[in-house]
């Protein structure tokens, strides 16, 4: 009988059997009811994370084809089960009412959204870009052939499956759209040029879980435990194994906190510091001198006419003040002709007057897995000869000392001795240690110096290839890797190809002759240049027409996405596509980008929610400020809801370049759709509708292979015909195994040759699954990396030259010598059966000239690159350089900033005077930027999820409380940060996190700010990059958006005009102008 | 509620590896709450499962999820994709011997 007495939970203990309260008798009559929603799931459907690149597994669970939860999947090597917030939050962001499932449509100077059916949208899409794509054709520029349009762009990738950034590059290059850009430009670019030049591909040398075998671990430009909170448990495990961990950062995080040592730096000044431990090495003597002089560059003589720093007080030999640009060929071997990143046709006399046109092109990205072409340079194995590197980089970082590292980062010199002395005595034969970054190195005017600085040092410690070694770079993005690998980048074709210029002499042969390397990896380039071709144009592709080498439209300097947003303000691109991307929130200068959507024709807007790239239009700031009124702008505008990871197959590349796949596991709704559907059917259309076309500049699409088949209701194409497509076929119809097996005979075909594997034997690899717990560290079987599923590059570096380990505590690969062939843990990072004393001889060349002592098999000299003779625009040697925006003058140099950093001067994107400058006290603070673990990026996958945005409701800015007292901030008051660029507001945190540095005798104070918000979504907030600057790193052009400088005041920011007006009163007291801060 | 004692017996009756689809079976509860009872750890692997905790008795050296979980799905290949690519290679594809 029922007594209510019973409903009482102490009653229940105490008159039951659970006397403790531990079980039944703390469940009320509701919880008795209730079970978990994976309890009346019907199957469990194998996923991935959608958010950052560590990539997490997740399990989908499915009930009558919907899903009704999202856990981690514990059987995951890399995340073992576990989710940040963000990943925890995955069904709300994928099954919460904030997705749009209608297509929406502005028409020109319309004032509102008006509903559209998909089937007319795709037609009025596709005559917008035909009309566009003819408008803007050019058959030639420069007098030289480019077959390309500049009508249109493109914008996104990184959020998108391997096999869309693919199909996106495949169609809209066809159509001769050369502006494709995602956010690996604005992310980790410097990455790529970095890390392939220095060590021959342009990827992460390891994988988080490996960090576990780290003896000291160096987390600098990234706030790990936040930003990547998942991947930071194999720090943790390094940590309870005995491992240092050190952070080096601008602003104190859970980062820091967990770190045995966390060293507070200025912003903007890692070069100098890691300067300093370089110097520190080399004056003490603490490199792992047999893997140097073995493995290393160091013993390689420079040009004769090569200059350092040292000698021109700031340049090296070869820069032309006029073009502002260097020509590089002081910096190469002596002994050894160097080719240019683009080839033969920029190394001639005629092209080198091009020079600049190439660094502004970014191309410092091509060979993003391999290096340049060099023959063997002269060489001093007694590192003697002044002229070798070991001896230009000891006279070049000589004045890095502990008391300029003092004088410039603002480290005491004792806590920087500290970091020196934990780093180099867990370094060389018997110990390893690592160094992770994020964007806090990579977006910079010298981001790809920061990571070139930490390739050095790690090199002269010998700790890369080596296990609990590496450089590890954590990118930010769930397929930002896939995004460059299969580039929706400018400067690119897939697998790191260079994306040809326009030339003169411009045919396959001479493309590859110029541009593939006489030794190493790089020889067979002619193999997956063809192959690439044959899997684009099939049949069409023959030898007789040069495989159809003259589809591809050509380069004519800088197409990145910020030169597009000057060509859009210039009134020359009239179309845009964004996908997955909100410029209007996360790239620099939001202003700008606003103004150059308003300047379009059209704007296609692929997203969940009505981002504010979308409705910029209706509410952005111009608007509110009346600079814009809606009825005035012509840009009509097309918003179609896209499809989650939880309703399409495809593959994710995570940031230790593994692709793991993804099974849709609903249907979408409404109107969404996939990209790879949208793009298969927007194709689909173009082609039809050019079908009878006699068109030359219509062949390229009209041949296109698109002949993908499809399934399901809304006829989505297969992800996994697509990936087989990458993979690579031969003649015979099967699937390749091995990039060995391309040719360039037109017998192989393959979308993408570094993924060539991921498909073989029939087998999608990207989708194995076998748990963690019955496999080693290494997790060969789990999804597959490339390349050839390694998963620690160059680890040929585990062993020494003989190819034995260097210690038992180290080893990873090892030559065997009974079954002649390279074995260990690890897939071996060399040919397999290449004995440790092969030699070539003279006429070797490819992979058949690489020494079975040479590691760096994509290099062409076999080494890692300590100095850069070719591929860099800016340096062969990393050297300190001011940010664009400094308080101080550059302590070591004359020259404030990186000399040939690209730079736009135009109305709305001013740069302010920096150090002693005039003006320049106008803006007296550092401000640097950073991301919270509740939310991501641009706010579209968190603004509109109640959960994160719960956690995270408002924009805010992190100040000391000296500064706080400086400028009477009250902490929770609002104050208002400003630039040349925007003013925004944000409310204070004071905190000791931010801490006010001693710089050369002066304090200088620093503003921490987060950059996710905008007006749109359920938290809002001015978006951080209102201030910020196109100030871009001359190789790669990304921009430099974590160190710039501010003014902040209390109290809100003005609101309609008097915003701008604001602005302009600081522009006008700084006295600034198009000109000011571009000189060096 | 069996005891863990009876769980792990239930468990290791078969011999060899512990089997808790049996163990299950025989005790009348899910196999994922046999394993639960048997190890305090549980099935579908919701809880950290530090290194110590490898060694306690009737802990599976392998993934638990099937205990708990419905049905996986993970496909690795697709027939039609196969035979479409083939299609593709040999319609497409210079064949080198002519």
């Amino acid at each position: 009988m029922f007594s209510p007495l019973n409903a009482w939970p102490l009653v229940r203990q105490l008159r039951g059997p659970d006397r403790t309260g531990r079980g039944a008798a703390a469940q009320s009559r509701r919880s008795a009811t209730l079970e978990p929603r994976t309890a009346t799931a019907d199957r469990v459907v194998k996923s991935v994370c959608p958010y950052c690149a560590v990539g997490c597994g997740q399990n989908l669970y499915v009930k009558d084809d919907k899903v009704v939860q999202i856990e981690g999947d514990p059987d995951s090597p890399t995340s073992r089960g576990r989710l940040c917030p963000k990943g925890a939050a995955t069904l709300q962001l994928t099954t919460g009412d904030a997705r749009e499932q209608q297509v929406l449509y502005r028409r020109p100077h319309g004032t509102e959204w008006e509903a559209l059916d998909l089937d007319t949208a795709m037609d009025m899409i596709v005559d917008r870009v035909l009309a566009a794509r003819r408008e803007g054709w050019q058959w030639e520029a420069e007098g030289k052939r480019v077959r390309r349009t500049m009508g249109f762009a493109h914008l996104g990738g990184a959020t998108l499956d391997n096999e869309e950034n693919y199909l996106i590059k495949k169609l809209f290059t066809s159509l001769g759209v050369i502006q494709i850009e995602n956010q690996a430009r604005v992310c980790h670019s410097s990455t790529v040029a970095a890390l392939g030049t220095s060590f021959g591909r342009g990827g992460a040398t390891t994988f988080p879980r490996d960090l576990e075998h780290a003896d000291c671990i160096v987390i600098q430009g990234s706030n790990m435990a936040e930003a990547h909170p998942v991947a930071f448990q194999w720090v943790m495990e390094a940590k309870a194994r005995g491992a240092t961990v050190i952070h080096v950062d601008p602003r104190f995080s859970r980062t820091s906190a967990l770190a045995d040592l966390f060293v507070p730096t200025r912003a903007g000044t890692d070069i100098a510091f890691l300067g300093g431990i370089i110097n520190h090495v080399l004056t003490e003597g603490k490199e792992f001198r047999e893997y140097v002089e073995a493995y290393t560059n160091a013993s390689a003589i420079i040009n004769e006419d090569f200059r350092d720093t040292e000698d021109l007080d700031g340049l090296f030999s070869g820069w032309d003040p006029e073009k502002g640009a260097y020509t590089g060929s002081s910096w190469q071997y002596q002994g050894a002709t160097v080719q240019a990143a683009s080839g033969e046709r920029e190394s001639d006399s005629a092209a080198e007057a091009h020079r600049p046109s190439v660094s502004e092109s970014g191309h410092g990205e091509s060979h993003g897995s391999g290096g340049q072409a060099v023959p063997q340079p002269d060489t001093d194995p007694t590192l003697q000869d002044p002229r070798c590197v070991w001896q230009i980089l000891k006279r070049h970082y000589a004045r890095y000392t502990p008391e300029m590292v003092e004088r410039t980062c603002g480290v005491p010199q004792d806590t920087f001795l500290k970091v020196c002395e934990a780093l180099t005595a867990n370094s060389g034969r018997e110990r390893t240690s690592a160094f992770v970054y994020a964007v806090g190195w990579t977006q910079h005017t010298v981001g790809v110096q920061y990571i070139r600085a930490a390739s050095v040092l790690q090199l002269l410690l010998g700790n890369i290839g080596r296990p609990g070694g590496g450089i590890m770079a954590m990118r930010g993005h769930v397929s930002i890797q896939g995004s460059s690998d299969i580039p929706t980048l400018y400067d690119l074709l897939p697998g790191y190809l260079p994306m040809p210029h326009a030339h003169e002499h411009d045919d396959l042969q001479s493309y590859v002759a110029a541009d593939k390397a006489e030794k190493g990896y790089w020889g067979n380039m002619s193999s997956y240049t063809v192959s690439l071709l044959k899997a684009w144009w099939g049949s069409a592709a023959r030898e007789d027409n040069d495989f159809c080498w003259d589809y591809l439209p050509r380069l004519t300097g800088g197409h990145s996405t910020y030169d597009t947003v000057i060509e859009q303000l210039e009134g020359r691109c009239k179309g845009y596509f964004l996908m997955g991307e909100n410029p209007a929130v996360g790239s620099a200068n939001t202003r700008l980008q606003r103004l150059g959507m308003a300047n379009l024709d059209w704007l296609v807007v692929r997203d969940f929610s009505l981002i504010e790239s979308a409705t910029w239009w209706k509410d952005g700031p111009e608007i509110e400020s009346g600079e814009l009124r809606t009825e005035d702008i012509g840009t009509e505008v097309f918003f179609l809801p896209a499809a989650a990871h939880i309703e399409k197959d495809g593959s994710f590349t995570n940031t230790q370049r593994m692709l793991q796949w993804h099974h849709a596991a609903q249907e979408p709704a409404g109107d969404q759709r996939s990209e790879l559907w949208f793009i298969h059917h927007l194709g689909r259309r173009i082609r039809e509708r050019l079908a009878d076309s006699a068109d030359e500049m219509d062949r390229p699409v009209l041949d296109l292979t698109w002949d993908y088949p499809t399934h399901g209701p809304h006829d989505e194409p297969s992800a996994e015909a697509v990936l087989a497509e990458i993979n690579g076929y031969g003649a015979d119809g099967r699937p390749l195994s091995k990039y060995q097996q391309l040719r360039d005979d037109g017998s192989t075909a393959c979308g993408c040759w570094i993924y060539c594997g991921v498909y073989a034997d029939g087998v999608n690899q990207a989708a194995r699954r076998k748990p963690e717990r019955e496999q080693d560290w290494i997790a060969a079987e789990w999804c597959w990396a490339w390349p050839a599923n390694r998963r620690i590059l160059y680890n040929r570096a585990s062993a020494d030259p003989d190819g034995k380990p260097w210690s038992a505590r180290k080893a990873l690969v090892w030559w065997d010598e009974e079954q002649g062939a390279w074995t260990g843990h690890d897939v071996p990072d060399f040919e397999p059966d290449k004995r440790p004393d092969y030699r070539p001889g003279d006429d070797a060349r490819g992979p058949e000239a690489i020494a079975g002592h040479e590691p760096f098999i994509m290099q062409a000299d076999g080494k890692g690159w300590l100095f850069v003779p070719a591929g860099l625009a800016d340096a062969p040697l990393p050297t300190h350089y001011e940010p664009q925006e400094s308080p101080i003058d550059n302590p070591l140099y004359a020259r404030q900033r990186n000399p040939p950093r690209t730079t736009y001067g135009r109305p709305g994107n001013g740069y302010h005077p920096s150090g002693s400058e005039p003006g320049a006290d106008v803006f007296p603070y550092v401000v640097t930027t950073y991301r919270l673990t509740e939310h991501f990026t641009a706010g579209g996958m968190s603004r509109w999820v109640p959960y994160l945005a719960e956690l995270q409701p408002e924009m805010f800015c992190e100040v000391s409380p000296a500064l706080a007292a400086e400028r009477g901030l009250e902490n929770a008051g609002w104050a208002t940060v400003v630039t040349a660029r925007g003013a925004v507001e944000a409310r204070v945190l004071v905190t000791d996190r931010m801490r006010s540095l001693r710089i050369d005798g002066r304090t200088i104070h620093q503003i921490g700010m987060p950059w996710h918000w905008g007006p749109n979504g359920h938290v809002r907030g001015d978006a951080m990059n209102e201030l910020s600057s196109m100030a871009l790193d001359p190789n790669v052009h990304i921009q430099e958006v974590k160190a710039l400088t501010a003014d902040i005041r209390p109290g809100r920011r003005p609101r309609g005009a008097e915003r701008r007006a604001l602005v302009e009163s600081y522009i006008s007291r700084a006295g600034i102008t198009e000109q000011t801060g571009r000189g060096s | 509620m069996p005891t863990r004692e009876q769980s792990l017996a239930a468990a290791a009756a078969a011999g060899g590896v512990p089997d808790y689809v049996v163990a299950g079976a025989r005790l009348g509860v899910p196999p994922g709450q046999a394993y639960l009872i048997a190890t305090g750890l549980a099935a579908d692997g919701s809880g950290g499962l530090a290194t110590a905790d490898r060694a306690r008795p009737g802990v599976l050296g392998t993934s638990t999820q099937h205990l708990a979980n419905p049905p996986a799905h993970n496909p690795t290949r697709d027939e039609n994709v196969v035979r479409w690519v083939a299609e593709r290679g040999r319609s497409t594809l210079h064949h080198p011997e002519g």
